[in-house]
């Protein structure tokens, strides 16, 4: 159980706090409602460089990383497709720097040239390093449009293209921030040395003057049902084939998702799971093998993707794939598999909780999904998961019109 | 309410430092427990002096490491998986140069069941043939994929030419390495460095009595003798200092500027490090400043002091635009020279003080850390002062002894430079 409070500033800022005596720091998690899914299709990557831009100064701070550094904080930031998470751990006594820092940066950015122009090039640096230098680095460049005919998760987070980011003006991004960035569009978690007479105290002091904005209402496109298989074969320079099978699953706050998390875990969680042990240890087709969930919010995949061992014909590789997944429809998993896998994702999270980071991480992005108190509901909902409701569920999922398959071919 | 004011903060003066009850077991094996914590779970590391700088053979350290848990004497490879999953729990092995072994995560609850599996697969692995050779076909698969990466092929060429190709430190293995492992080699090698030699135990999270209790009858009657200690090579740097490999269809280039250098054993240790901070290891550093932040040419740079038994290494480490890479070197020594003529002004020198001292306060936050923390400590033969000091060291250093630390290890042309990338023409 992870006990914490929840209130709400005038502004509708919402505010989490759990505290943990047991740690000297306070970790401060800010959570704002905008991802890659918001950005204009002509100006993607933006929610990203945005991130990025964050840290270039806020109206009344030059520098943000100097003071929190003063303070003996540490902080980082990441973007996806459904939102953009920034965090910071600092001493306990430190606390109100923390909270100076987050406050004047969602009141108002320092929107300069100089700090444009020097992180578009960061990110271009960033595009380079983990999407284009990289062996497979651009898989998910070629997966997204693929699966995605309409809805913008069809681009990743980094940008469609470089070019997106080339162009970004600083008009664009005053608008981006005034439209997204907002008390009203955020939550924010305490959690660590910290009560909750001291976070309200303390919240209201600096968050309470920041206005509520008018948020750019969302009304993203939905994407349509797949009707039928598809295909995309691309080849690259790297060393081995790879195979990539998509599968559409319902949103993240479906009733379903924990038995689609439970097969994903019956297939792949851990070196004893069907796809490891058959595919890759009995029959050597794989020299690694993994099913996940991609757990976006609005309507994610479950993926299925290994590197082919040297020889291995990839038809065959993928028709393997193909008989494990039937054998899901098919066969109901056993007592003890079942029992297996909830034992895993339990202890699992129990690990995760000895972290006051984590904890602040995960009570935000359930806050997000709509009520932080989900946090202590997960155990629950994996134990009532039935091999009834796997059955069920793995029909559903594994039918050959809702799949997207991508050979990454070696060159040659 | 003044926003352009930095509210009042304190620095951090003391760190409280849980020292870790030392428990000998009946065969004379030290375990180190931190008990702390609100959760019934578990940290155990078994801790080995069973480094690649142990073995004769390239790769022999690591396969071993690897083909331990691929089954035991009573457990197949599935077995154990099945076993551990079962259990919730996760178990992990490492090496470095110079240490290698396994932790296991368990729920305190099954302490007992997931014990007896580490047990085994310490003191009873089968070396099965079929897994060696699963497990080197997706080594070498891997091994290939590895060496398309500009970083890779920067790190190992780097390390080869400041500690030497046939260094314990320097060596790098080949492809064809992969294929002369042989099961006796395997097999030779536990038997030296892990049936019959001594090793540390560190748990950490909720200890129970019978958690110690069960760690006594597991691992404390086995007889263990100390290991010899071995005599090993001094370092052979390469006589050239720069080094370009051409990479065709880069588009970045990995950077590495470095040198070998003192470890945690020597005085200047803690200052080094503190210049080192300095330099490039923090997001505020002279080197992100200046290359990231003002020119755009990365997306990372940072400078580290990485402390091994035997040496210690100094490096700075990048992957940079490759139109840029010569600029790039070029602001990295600037940066480094700067360090050995100008004194670093106070107010920079406080706050990479504070830095340091919470990045200290976070490794000694939550069991899992504070454990992590005494081994390093233990691993190099060291007690408690070697904590009091650093953070002494930190509080006193001054930018007079900065500018001398960085004149005695930043010597003129004492750095070794390796640039992989695409040389276009």
């Amino acid at each position: 159980m992870i006990e914490f409070d929840r209130f709400e500033l005038d502004n509708k800022l919402k505010v989490i706090v759990h505290e943990d005596k047991t740690s000297p720091l306070v970790a401060v998690n800010l959570l704002y409602d905008i991802g890659a899914k918001d950005e204009n299709p002509e100006m993607t990557g933006f929610a990203h460089l945005f991130e990025h831009l964050m840290f270039g100064g806020s109206k009344n701070i030059p520098s943000y990383d100097t003071p929190l550094q003063q303070a003996a904080g540490e902080n980082n930031a990441f973007t996806n497709n459904d939102y953009t998470n920034y965090y910071l751990t600092i001493p306990k006594s430190n606390i109100e720097t923390g909270l100076w820092l987050e406050s004047d940066r969602m009141l108002e950015l320092a929107f300069t040239q100089k700090s444009l122009d020097v992180q578009k090039q960061v990110v271009i640096e960033e595009f380079k390093q983990r999407y284009l230098n990289q062996p497979y680095g651009d898989t998910w460049l070629h997966l997204r449009p693929l699966v995605y005919k309409e809805h913008p998760y069809q681009w990743p987070t980094i940008g469609k293209d470089i070019s997106h980011i080339e162009n970004a003006n600083l008009d664009d991004v005053k608008d981006f921030f005034f439209k997204h960035y907002a008390p009203n569009n955020a939550n924010l978690c305490l959690s660590g040395n910290i009560n909750l007479t001291e976070a309200k105290e303390l919240t209201n002091k600096w968050f309470g003057d920041i206005p509520a904005r008018q948020i750019k209402a969302r009304n993203l496109p939905v994407e349509p049902k797949q009707t039928e298989a598809r295909f995309l074969q691309v080849e690259k320079n790297v060393p081995f084939d790879l195979i990539f099978k998509a599968y559409h699953m319902p949103r993240r706050r479906s009733a379903n998702f924990h038995n689609l998390d439970l097969i994903s875990d019956v297939l792949s969680n851990g070196k004893s799971a069907r796809l490891f042990q058959r595919l890759v240890k009995e029959k050597k087709l794989f020299s690694d093998l993994n099913a996940y969930l991609t757990g976006e919010l609005e309507c994610g995949l479950l993926i299925v993707t290994g590197k082919l061992i040297k020889g291995i014909n990839i038809q065959d590789a993928d028709a393997a794939i193909q008989e494990e997944l039937l054998i899901m429809t098919k066969e109901l998993v056993s007592d003890y598999e079942l029992q297996k896998v909830k034992n895993k994702v339990e202890a699992t999270l129990l690990y995760n909780d000895s972290n006051i980071l984590n904890k602040a991480m995960s009570l935000s992005f359930y806050e997000l999904l709509g009520d932080a108190n989900l946090i202590n509901q997960e155990i629950n909902k994996y134990q009532k998961v039935t091999k009834e409701d796997i059955l069920k569920e793995s029909q559903q999922l594994f039918q050959a019109s809702n799949c997207s398959t991508m050979y990454y071919l070696a060159k040659n | 309410m003044n926003r352009t004011i930095q509210p009042k903060y304190s620095r951090i003066d003391t760190i409280d430092i849980q020292q870790a009850k030392v428990i000998t077991l009946s065969n004379g094996i030290k375990v180190y427990t931190i008990d702390a914590g609100d959760n019934d779970i578990l940290k155990v590391d078994f801790v080995f002096d069973a480094g690649t700088k142990y073995q004769d053979k390239s790769l022999i350290a690591s396969t071993t490491n690897s083909l331990m848990q691929e089954g035991t004497i009573n457990y197949n490879s599935e077995q154990i998986a099945e076993k551990f999953d079962f259990y919730g729990a996760f178990w992990n092995r490492f090496i470095d140069r110079d240490f290698a072994g396994f932790t296991l995560y368990t729920l305190t609850k099954y302490d007992k069941e997931t014990l007896e599996i580490a047990r085994e697969i310490i003191f009873e692995p089968a070396f099965i043939d079929k897994e060696l050779e699963t497990y080197l076909i997706k080594q070498k698969q891997q091994f290939e994929i590895e060496q398309t990466k500009v970083n890779t092929l920067a790190r190992n060429k780097y390390t080869q030419v400041v500690f030497g190709e046939e260094h314990i430190y320097g060596k790098v293995a080949k492809l064809k390495d992969f294929d002369l492992i042989t099961k006796e080699d395997l097999i030779q090698f536990h038997k030296t460095y892990y049936e019959t030699s001594e090793f540390q135990i560190f748990i950490s999270g909720k200890i129970s009595d019978q958690v110690l209790e069960d760690i006594e009858q597991l691992f404390g009657s086995a007889k263990k003798t100390k290991q010899l200690k071995k005599a090993f090579e001094p370092i052979q740097p390469s006589s050239e200092k720069r080094f370009f490999v051409q990479k065709d269809d880069a588009v970045q280039a990995s950077i590495r500027i470095g040198k070998a250098s003192i470890n945690k054993h020597h005085r200047d240790y803690p200052g080094f490090n503190v210049l080192s901070t300095i330099l490039g290891g923090y997001f505020g550093s002279r080197l992100i400043t200046n290359i990231r932040e003002d020119k755009g040419y990365t997306y990372g740079i940072y400078s580290v002091l990485h402390s091994l038994k035997e040496a210690g290494n100094f490096a700075i480490m990048t992957e940079v635009g490759n139109e840029v890479s010569q600029e790039a070197v070029k602001e990295i020594y600037f940066e480094i020279d700067r360090l050995k003529t100008e004194f670093v002004p106070e107010e920079e020198l406080q706050l990479v003080k504070n830095y340091m001292m919470g990045d200290l306060l976070r490794s000694f936050d939550g069991p899992f850390a504070i454990s992590e923390s005494v081994r390093s400590m233990v691993d190099y033969g060291l007690n408690y002062d070697y904590f009091s000091n650093f953070i002494t060291e930190i509080k006193n250093i001054d930018s007079k002894r900065i500018m001398e630390l960085a004149n005695t290890y930043f010597e003129e042309d004492s750095f070794y430079e390796v640039v992989v990338g695409n040389k276009q023409e």
